[in-house]
């Protein structure tokens, strides 16, 4: 690994939805950017600007029409499925909403992704315990997600995107219709698990989280049209 | 247990997970399971019950069976062919035996006489009233309990007027009632004498048939012997009657086309009941659809490979699978038992109700259970696979949105 090279790179990176039909629109438009490793990064701009559409590429979620992603020195567009899901084995999503598995209990939801990695349910059941202490959530280690509130079900879900121990944490408007309370603990953790050394990549209208990046990118009509990085 | 073994019983036993978070797609797949495997199950089932029955009835009955033919007919045997057929070397015993249909009742219900000399009655035939008629009696008939209720007789009950001939109307009386459900095809059986099955139906001196009962090994021999017979009794006015002799082979491969044939018929209507019944399952295994995208979505964005989430949805189905063929064949077992497989029976069995109201033989062999599972798990699968296929190929982005 190069500590000096960018752990993300776009280049040039367009996708257009709904291509060849009278739908076809773009969301995003030749965006090139770099995101060191160990960054607070931060995407902000309006509504449809692209912010969500950056970050499913830059996760291999979705594939880009043209131009490339480079993830830790890997073109993911260039590589298998395969390969892009053991990619994504490398990076924590927290995604809107925090989409979850209803009628399975927190603990479970939370280590999900580690059954196809063969762990134990002991040994998931402890480390969702831990991960939820971690967040605040001991409390709910049995209980559905369907009981919790939204603080909470966002605060789940970055226990579930920590499982693997990520070397990237993409977060889509982590804070969006949450309380100043629930926003502000949320903020709190994804400033704890930048320090701890994992790189975060997120997508916010949030002038709290904003304040916190140390590089920002913004977007408006799929276009990249500012960049500044936080000296020092 | 090796890692990745016991990496895949994980991921399978997430089927669980998948069809409990569905619990309506899941309930209503196998309903639809149900409905579709239940009456082939019972079918199946009372097909090899009554074949059963049909096996013990020839083992335990005569090695053959002699009647007259004429004009390429079957026709009855004179029972002065009795005592010749007993002379052949290597024969044990003849029973003559007439056998031939009566009307009773105002619903003129069809019933069939059989008549036996004393003795001669099948061992499954259990008395569970009054006792069977005197040897050479005249008049005394025993009738099967099925019959009796339906025609509300009891032991002493007279049955007017049961025949009339030349000799003038008579009655019969009912002796005894005897368990009329094993077999199944003596629920309208009524025995009597020979005598009294002479009188009513006017022919003196002749049976429908002979059963002949060999020493072992010498049933081919005799069988020869018969056919050499030049006559069976003495020629009359028409000539000499030859013998047509059928053997307990002839009478198993008889039943095994009479039954594969019906079994046939009703494995092709099942068939196609199934083929409508396909598009069916793929539509419920299909339902919540999109929430089985946006699932999908969550575990490929998570880390699962389309490959492993395909074992999950696998697993999804074969626990549907069993789950339908099981409770198809505990309700199959209910039908046939406590309903008396109202509706199925009769496809087999000609002349029986469609409620026959009798217990009805069933075995639910293995087989049919295994091929019931098998098919729903084919149908289960392709349908819920091709649902998982298509999600877990989609973008995770675009199943998300």
């Amino acid at each position: 690994m190069n500590a000096g090279a960018a752990f993300i790179e776009t280049r040039a990176l367009s996708r257009r939805y709904d291509a060849g039909t009278t739908r076809a629109h773009d969301a995003l438009v030749d965006v090139t950017l770099t995101i060191q490793r160990g960054a607070f990064a931060v995407v902000t701009g309006p509504s449809g600007g692209g912010k969500t559409t950056l970050l499913s590429l830059v996760g291999a979620l979705d594939r880009a029409t043209s131009g490339q992603v480079i993830f830790d020195g890997t073109d993911l567009g260039a590589i298998s499925e395969a390969e892009r899901t053991r990619a994504r084995r490398r990076i924590g999503f927290v995604f809107q909403g925090s989409p979850m598995l209803r009628g399975l209990a927190a603990w479970e939801n939370v280590t999900y992704p580690l059954i196809p990695l063969g762990v134990s349910a002991r040994a998931r059941r402890a480390r969702a315990e831990e991960l939820l202490t971690r967040v605040g959530l001991a409390r709910m280690l049995d209980s559905p997600p369907e009981t919790a509130s939204g603080g909470e079900l966002q605060r789940i879900g970055i226990a579930r995107a920590l499982v693997g121990s990520p070397d990237l944490v993409l977060a889509d408007e982590p804070t969006s219709s949450l309380d100043r309370r629930s926003a502000d603990a949320v903020t709190k953790l994804l400033q704890e698990i930048h320090a701890s050394g994992t790189t975060v990549l997120v997508a916010t209208h949030d002038p709290h989280l904003v304040g916190l990046a140390t590089v920002k990118f913004e977007l408006d009509d799929g276009k990249l049209v500012s960049r500044s990085a936080k000296l020092g | 247990m090796s890692a990745p073994t016991g990496t895949l019983l994980g991921i399978a036993r997430t089927g669980v997970d998948a069809a409990r978070l569905h619990p309506l797609r899941t309930a209503v797949t196998v309903a639809c399971l149900v409905a579709i495997l239940l009456p082939f199950v019972a079918g199946l089932g009372v097909s090899r019950g009554l074949r059963d029955q049909a096996d013990d009835s020839i083992r335990f009955g005569g090695d053959l069976y002699v009647a007259g033919r004429r004009l390429g007919r079957d026709v009855p045997v004179p029972l002065e062919a009795v005592e010749q057929i007993r002379a052949i070397h290597g024969v044990t015993d003849v029973v003559p035996r007439i056998v031939g249909e009566v009307r009773l009742g105002a619903d003129a219900l069809s019933a069939v006489l059989v008549g036996v000399p004393g003795g001669g009655l099948p061992s499954t035939t259990a008395i569970v009233e009054g006792k069977f008629f005197d040897p050479g009696s005249r008049g005394e008939i025993v009738v099967g309990a099925r019959l009796a209720e339906r025609l509300g007789l009891r032991v002493g009950a007279k049955i007017p007027p049961f025949h009339r001939n030349d000799a003038g109307e008579r009655v019969s009386t009912v002796v005894g009632i005897f368990r009329s459900d094993l077999p199944i095809w003596e629920a309208n059986l009524i025995f009597a004498s020979l005598e009294t099955a002479e009188g009513v139906f006017g022919q003196g001196g002749l049976a429908s048939s002979l059963v002949v009962s060999c020493a072992p090994g010498d049933v081919d021999v005799v069988r020869r012997a018969i056919l050499r017979l030049a006559s069976l009794g003495t020629a009359d006015v028409h000539g000499p009657l030859l013998a047509r002799v059928t053997t307990r082979d002839d009478l198993e491969a008889l039943l095994s086309r009479g039954l594969l044939h019906r079994e046939g018929i009703f494995d092709t209507l099942f068939l196609l009941a199934f083929a409508l019944g396909i598009p069916l399952i793929l539509v419920t295994s299909g339902i919540g659809l999109s929430d089985r995208r946006r699932e999908t979505a969550l575990l490929k964005a998570t880390g699962w490979q389309t490959d492993e989430i395909l074992v999950r949805s696998l697993a999804e189905s074969l626990l549907v699978s069993v789950a339908g063929a099981s409770i198809a064949i505990l309700l199959a077992s209910a039908w046939l038992g406590a309903l008396k497989g109202v509706g199925v029976a009769s496809v087999f069995l000609s002349g029986l109700d469609a409620a026959p109201g009798v217990a009805i033989p069933f075995r639910l062999t293995p087989v049919p259970a295994l091929l019931a599972f098998v098919l729903s798990f084919v149908v289960v699968a392709t349908g819920s696979l091709v649902a998982s296929w298509r999600a877990a190929s989609a973008s995770p982005a675009e199943a998300m949105r």
